[in-house]
């Protein structure tokens, strides 16, 4: 083996070892829960189908103005980025009025499932989500790789998104 | 042990590079990812009991002060500060003295006032002088500013004895 060859490959394993020795000490990425989101159009959703797929989880309100300004954003990326693997659920906190979720969702034409977590679980199940936004990033492998509390940072999104085409 | 210098112009021939290169590019991305995709504006968000202390302190037989100190950047709704007597018992709030907030405007659920600073609430009780253990159930709302991260509403129960 020649010597650029070498050069070029323990390059990438120095890199590599490094990246992924942060994965573990950060131990960000957990297995995401096991469950079926009940969409307010009657619509079911296992987590588990959608193995293979990014899914992005938007925890909002519709008291919330930055849920409802990031919202039209998330219908973007969901349009554009659909085709090659992308889904989102936005799941109303429990606090939120069915019928204000279902106004919004009818005035916006939100395209992807919208669940209206009226006990809560969703929000223990995801380690007790208590503000909005809070969104969530899975994997194809259906494992949470990423928490934001707050704004999303959707230049940050688009390019993990290409990154998986 | 001696190391070899990198010679300019590697081929992009090589196969196992390419088979590396993009799952770097995926580790790299999910490293960023990792550190939240959020917009680099504020740091982690403080708990609700932090955002927003709250106290309560009887003032006398028919007064009750509740105060409310929002963190920096943060800010509480008025409309979302709610007050109510659990075990009754003869005892009703008749009324509730707020002062007033600022104005805010916001594009999406329109003008809204607000406490920035901290603040007081006088609630005023009718009750007969025997009612003297009461429990108060207070729910306010609030969001931190600059991370446009907007808490649940929360809610505490606080056990009072009346003079």
């Amino acid at each position: 083996m020649n010597i650029s060859v070498l050069c070029k490959r323990s390059r990438y394993a120095i890199l590599l070892i490094v990246l992924c020795a942060g994965l573990n000490t950060h131990a960000q990425t957990v297995a995401a829960p096991a469950l079926t989101f009940a969409a307010m159009d009657g619509q079911k959703t296992r987590l588990y189908d959608l193995r293979g797929k990014i899914v992005l989880i938007n925890f909002w309100a519709t008291s919330c103005g930055i849920c409802l300004k990031e919202m039209p954003d998330l219908i973007a990326a969901w349009r554009r980025y659909r085709s090659r693997g992308f889904e989102v659920i936005a799941v109303a906190m429990r606090y939120d009025e069915p019928e204000k979720i279902r106004e919004y969702v009818r005035r916006q034409g939100v395209p992807f499932p919208v669940v209206f977590d009226q006990d809560g679980a969703l929000a223990r199940e995801f380690g007790q989500v208590n503000g909005t936004p809070t969104t969530f990033l899975i994997d194809k492998s259906g494992r949470r790789i990423s928490r934001t509390v707050g704004v999303i940072n959707f230049k940050k999104l688009r390019a993990f998104l290409e990154a998986q085409s | 042990m001696n190391r070899l210098p990198c010679p300019p112009g590697h081929g992009r021939h090589v196969i196992g590079v390419f088979m590396v290169k993009p799952f770097l590019k995926y580790l790299v991305l999910l490293r960023l990812l990792q550190s939240g995709f959020a917009q680099a504006v504020g740091g982690e968000p403080l708990s609700p009991d932090e955002a927003f202390k709250f106290k309560i302190s009887v003032k006398g037989p028919h007064t009750l002060i509740a105060e409310f100190l929002p963190a920096k950047d943060h800010y509480i709704y008025k409309d979302k500060v709610r007050f109510a007597v659990k075990n009754q018992g003869g005892v009703l709030i008749r009324q509730i003295h707020m002062p007033a907030g600022k104005i805010k405007n916001d594009r999406f659920l329109g003008t809204m006032e607000v406490y920035k600073e901290p603040f007081q609430a006088e609630l005023v009780l009718d009750r007969s002088l025997k009612a003297k253990k009461i429990t108060l159930l207070a729910t306010y709302q609030g969001c931190n500013e600059k991370l446009g991260l907007c808490y649940s509403p929360i809610e505490k129960s606080v056990g009072l004895v009346l003079p």
